[in-house]
């Protein structure tokens, strides 16, 4: 068990790279961290490896308190963004080097450096120099070389930002199957979410610093914590648009007053909000009817082959709306034509965001129930 | 190189002709007088000139020239201690300054660049005080400690930048992999800056060796001759004691190490990587 | 934190002794020196500004003052001009690699030829009687004619020579390098737009490298300005000072007449000069924010 209480990292006593940072990750766990650019990510990864400092707060492995501990005593095993093999070494020994740290004698390490690279099926690269590697190949390498020794814990720094699609799917594949086959834990830092949803039982969303939340995939998916997260998550992006709560069940939306049928935590009347919406769960008519009563003007429709992409605007909010019914493109591109209105119907599912913070005040507890 | 088009070709064509003519002169004016010294007087073809490599050599006025082998050794031994110290030196202070943060850092780095480029050889008359205060004035050892100093800021700052390109991962990766900071620079970052370290060793090795000015206003007195001052003396611009032909071969004796590290290292050479050297003198 | 600053130090102290010892503390007491009558028998009597009073009285430094200009611009000019017409012939006309490194190696011929036989070759090529390579050439040509004392004649002349070829192979590696690090898109996007080898010269490799040619100069002129080895192992100054040039002089009052102080002023003005050159060209200050690393997340 990873715990991580309180840390807080400064760089040049200026810029402050994390702050109050708790997390707790349970043996044989996979977490991504999932931020921008500049999120403290990478501080973290380095802070819990060793290769930083941290100015405050402590890391405990198994409750022993190992913040101040050098990397090489750590029992962690890394793999890099750009790699970081050594390039003036084969393929073998760059697998065989973390063994050779630890003074285990050339033939034995070199035998489990070969079981190893067997597993990642790179058994007929080992005579080679990494140059003579493609990056998917070489990354293979640094996965084998971080594991050789059977690390406690695995430590994943952007491994596939430098790879192309396919690859990328590729490499993610050898991840997934290797933590499940060693069942270590491993914490995969990314600015991908779809990289982090494919590989990470929970996912920590980190913004200046923060945690802005930490849960699963679906849960970070259907009940984001606060605006930053559904920002963040989704493809394509959630819908916002804004409203104001005129009492505690109902708010106004685009000119027409709805009734929130979604729990709310607390009540929020006269206070200024954001109806956050994926575009999936939108529903579209042509005419205005009882439940499609939010007036949205036309701009494009996208036929994509399994569903048409809507693009419209509701007051200044621009929105998208899948739709699955293909028969309704040449009606929707005629009215996107003419500039003309659809209506919407909010549907079951959304999210209300109050502002200036973000915070979202669904009571998803009381929806379970 | 590959894919070139007709009218680049014929471009390139033209390029080759004008700068075979351009460094013809050149070659020529090298290649006849070092030529020289495989012939006599007369003009028949003899190895007699390179007489000074075995014992003294008798010239035709009567006057005898010392064995060269003295000053060889000389040569030989400033040249390997001031290379290997350069190396030494300036790979310890380019890699704090790269790699290392701490107070002072920023501005010895600006030091660096000011040093860098800072004219030394107008310190030599305050050097030579300090030669004498430190009493190694007057010594071979003297004379490696400020051929060391004037060569270290240009290599540091070279090396620096070759440290520099190490990336951070490669180095955070040794500490994973269980390296402490030393044993991991000396397993895998030292192999990555290897280039760096071969280009000041060379440029080390050609300034010492074909150093001039320290000798000539450090060592007084020819108790120490090294290959610079031993073939001044017998070439002053106003009398020329041996013949051009014996000059040549003594040319030709001292050039030869150069050469030979040239050759080796001639791709390292014009990489770019030339910043330390202001002339090779 | 404390332990990584005297690991730091630790590694940095053979360079700072050896700095202080052989940079700072000279320049220290060369300013000093310059202050004092100092000479062979080195008594520190100060002598105040006088010194530098003899600096602008002495009439030889008018004399010497014009030769460093001529000698500088006309030796700046010549190396920048070749410099960028080897550059570009070897980086751009010609992309063969063996012929372009073989050019480049010829060209530095002369670099990697130490001082003392490398004025040596000149003073055989140019030598005054029968046996000089030139007056040979001359003879062959015109056998009436008697031998040319190039030297004596046309000391100048041969000096800015001399040191322009000597300083070629520099400034046209950094520049041939500079070019070749041009994207060949910029070439192919020029062409297509019908763009002469002429335009393409002075509109796409000229403005690409022109930060690398400003550091040549820079480069080149401090060496130019305040190194004197060729020219002393081949004019010594002379004839009659018209090759003597500012730091040489320093050189000569110091070591030939001993007059320790009054060489030290000489040196400290150049020292003056030179740095004044180095803010002039900017370099280290623009370099210097070119290096400030930021923290990577």
């Amino acid at each position: 068990m990873i715990e991580i209480k309180g840390l807080r990292k400064e760089y040049d006593k200026h810029t402050v790279a994390l702050d109050r940072f708790d997390l707790t990750i349970p043996d044989g766990k996979f977490i991504a961290l999932l931020g921008p650019s500049g999120c403290g990510k990478s501080t973290t990864l380095n802070c819990i490896a060793g290769l930083l400092d941290p100015t405050e707060g402590k890391i405990l492995f198994d409750g022993k308190d190992v913040t101040h501990m050098a990397p090489k005593d750590r029992n962690i095993g890394m793999v890099f963004q750009s790699y970081a093999l050594y390039p003036h070494l084969s393929v073998l020994d760059n697998i065989a080097f973390p063994l050779k740290q630890k003074g285990i004698e050339k033939k034995v390490r070199h035998e489990r450096a070969r079981e190893v690279a067997k597993k990642l099926q790179i058994e007929h690269l080992l005579d080679r120099k990494p140059a003579q590697l493609s990056g998917g190949q070489q990354q293979r390498v640094a996965i084998c070389r971080a594991i050789v020794k059977e690390p406690h814990i695995l430590l994943l720094d952007e491994p596939m930002s430098n790879l192309d699609a396919r690859l990328k799917i590729e490499i993610r594949e050898v991840i997934k199957s290797i933590q499940q086959d060693l069942q270590v834990t491993a914490i995969l830092v990314t600015h991908d979410q779809e990289e982090a949803m494919a590989l990470a039982d929970e996912i920590a969303i980190l913004d200046e610093g923060r945690i802005q939340q930490f849960a699963t995939p679906d849960t970070l998916y259907e009940q984001p914590a606060n605006l930053f997260v559904a920002n963040f998550m989704g493809n394509p992006p959630m819908n916002f648009l804004e409203g104001r709560m005129v009492d505690r069940n109902h708010f106004t939306l685009g000119g027409v007053t709805l009734t929130c049928t979604m729990p709310l935590k607390e009540d929020a009347s006269g206070k200024q909000v954001k109806i956050g919406i994926r575009p999936h769960m939108l529903s579209l008519a042509m005419e205005k009817d009882e439940s499609h009563v939010v007036p949205m003007k036309m701009h494009i429709v996208e036929n994509l082959g399994k569903e048409l992409l809507v693009y419209g605007e509701v007051g200044d909010a621009e929105v998208r709306v899948s739709y699955p019914d293909k028969g309704l493109y040449a009606a929707l591109k005629q009215k996107a034509q003419k500039k003309e209105d659809v209506y919407l119907s909010l549907g079951c599912k959304y999210n209300v965001f109050l502002l200036p913070e973000g915070r979202n005040i669904v009571d998803f507890e009381a929806l379970d129930k | 190189m590959i894919d070139m088009t007709r009218s680049e070709r014929r471009k390139q064509n033209i390029a080759i002709a004008v700068m075979i003519l351009f460094v013809l002169p050149l070659v020529f004016m090298f290649i006849m007088f070092f030529g020289m010294a495989f012939f006599d007087g007369d003009g028949h073809v003899t190895l007699s000139n390179f007489q000074f490599v075995v014992g003294p050599m008798k010239l035709r006025d009567q006057t005898t020239i010392k064995p060269i082998g003295p000053a060889l050794r000389n040569s030989l031994i400033f040249t390997c201690l001031v290379t290997f110290f350069e190396v030494l030196v300036s790979m310890l202070a380019g890699y704090a300054l790269s790699r290392l943060r701490f107070p002072g850092r920023r501005n010895i780095q600006t030091g660096l660049l000011v040093l860098r480029m800072f004219p030394n050889l107008l310190l030599l008359i305050a050097v030579l005080y300090v030669l004498m205060v430190l009493h190694v004035v007057n010594t071979l050892r003297g004379v490696v400690l400020v051929a060391l100093a004037f060569r270290i800021p240009g290599s540091t700052f070279i090396i620096k930048n070759f440290f520099d390109g190490v990336s951070r991962d490669i180095e955070n990766s040794t500490l994973v992999d269980g390296c402490t900071p030393l044993s991991g620079f000396f397993q895998v970052i030292i192999h990555l800056v290897k280039p760096g370290i071969v280009s000041i060793a060379v440029f080390s090795f050609m300034s010492a060796w074909s150093n001039f000015i320290l000798f000539d206003t450090l060592l007084f007195g020819s108790k120490t001759p090294v290959m610079s001052t031993y073939i001044r003396a017998l070439t002053r611009n106003d009398q020329l004691i041996p013949t051009y032909n014996v000059v040549a071969a003594m040319g030709i004796v001292y050039m030869l190490p150069v050469i030979i590290f040239f050759l080796l290292t001639q791709k390292q050479l014009m990489e770019g990587n030339m910043g330390g050297g202001k002339g090779l003198s | 934190m404390k332990r990584k600053t005297v690991q730091a130090y630790t590694f940095l102290s053979p360079f700072l002794v050896l700095v202080s010892l052989f940079y700072l503390l000279p320049a220290i007491l060369t300013i000093i020196m310059s202050f004092t009558g100092l000479d062979a028998t080195f008594q520190w009597n100060f002598v105040g500004l006088s010194n530098y009073r003899k600096i602008f009285l002495d009439p030889n430094n008018g004399l010497i003052l014009a030769n460093t200009l001529v000698y500088i611009f006309s030796a700046m000019v010549l190396i920048i001009l070749l410099d960028l017409f080897i550059a570009i012939m070897t980086a751009y006309f010609i992309r063969s690699n063996a012929w372009a490194s073989l050019f480049k190696s010829i060209i530095m011929l002369p670099m990697v030829t130490p001082s003392v036989i490398y004025s040596i070759l000149w003073l055989w090529y140019l030598d005054a009687t029968e046996n000089g390579f030139i007056n040979k050439v001359v003879h062959f040509f015109r056998p009436s004619g008697s031998p040319t004392n190039w030297i004596a004649d046309y000391p100048m002349a041969v000096i800015i020579l001399v040191e322009v070829v000597v300083a070629l192979a520099y400034g046209a590696i950094i520049l041939s390098s500079a070019i070749r690090s041009i994207p060949e898109n910029q070439f192919r996007a020029a062409r297509v737009d019908g763009a002469s080898e002429w335009e393409i010269v002075w509109q796409i490799i000229i403005p690409n490298i022109s930060s690398h040619i400003k550091f040549v100069v820079m480069w080149e002129t401090l060496g130019l300005l305040t190194n004197y080895i060729n020219i002393m192992l081949i004019t010594n100054g002379g004839p009659l000072n018209r090759t003597e040039v500012w730091a040489l002089s320093a050189y000569h009052k110091a070591f030939v007449d001993q007059q320790y102080g009054y060489g030290a002023a000489i040196s400290v003005m150049l020292i003056l000069v030179v740095f004044m050159l180095m803010l002039l060209f900017g370099f280290a200050s623009k370099h210097v924010r070119a290096k400030g690393e930021k923290e990577n997340d």
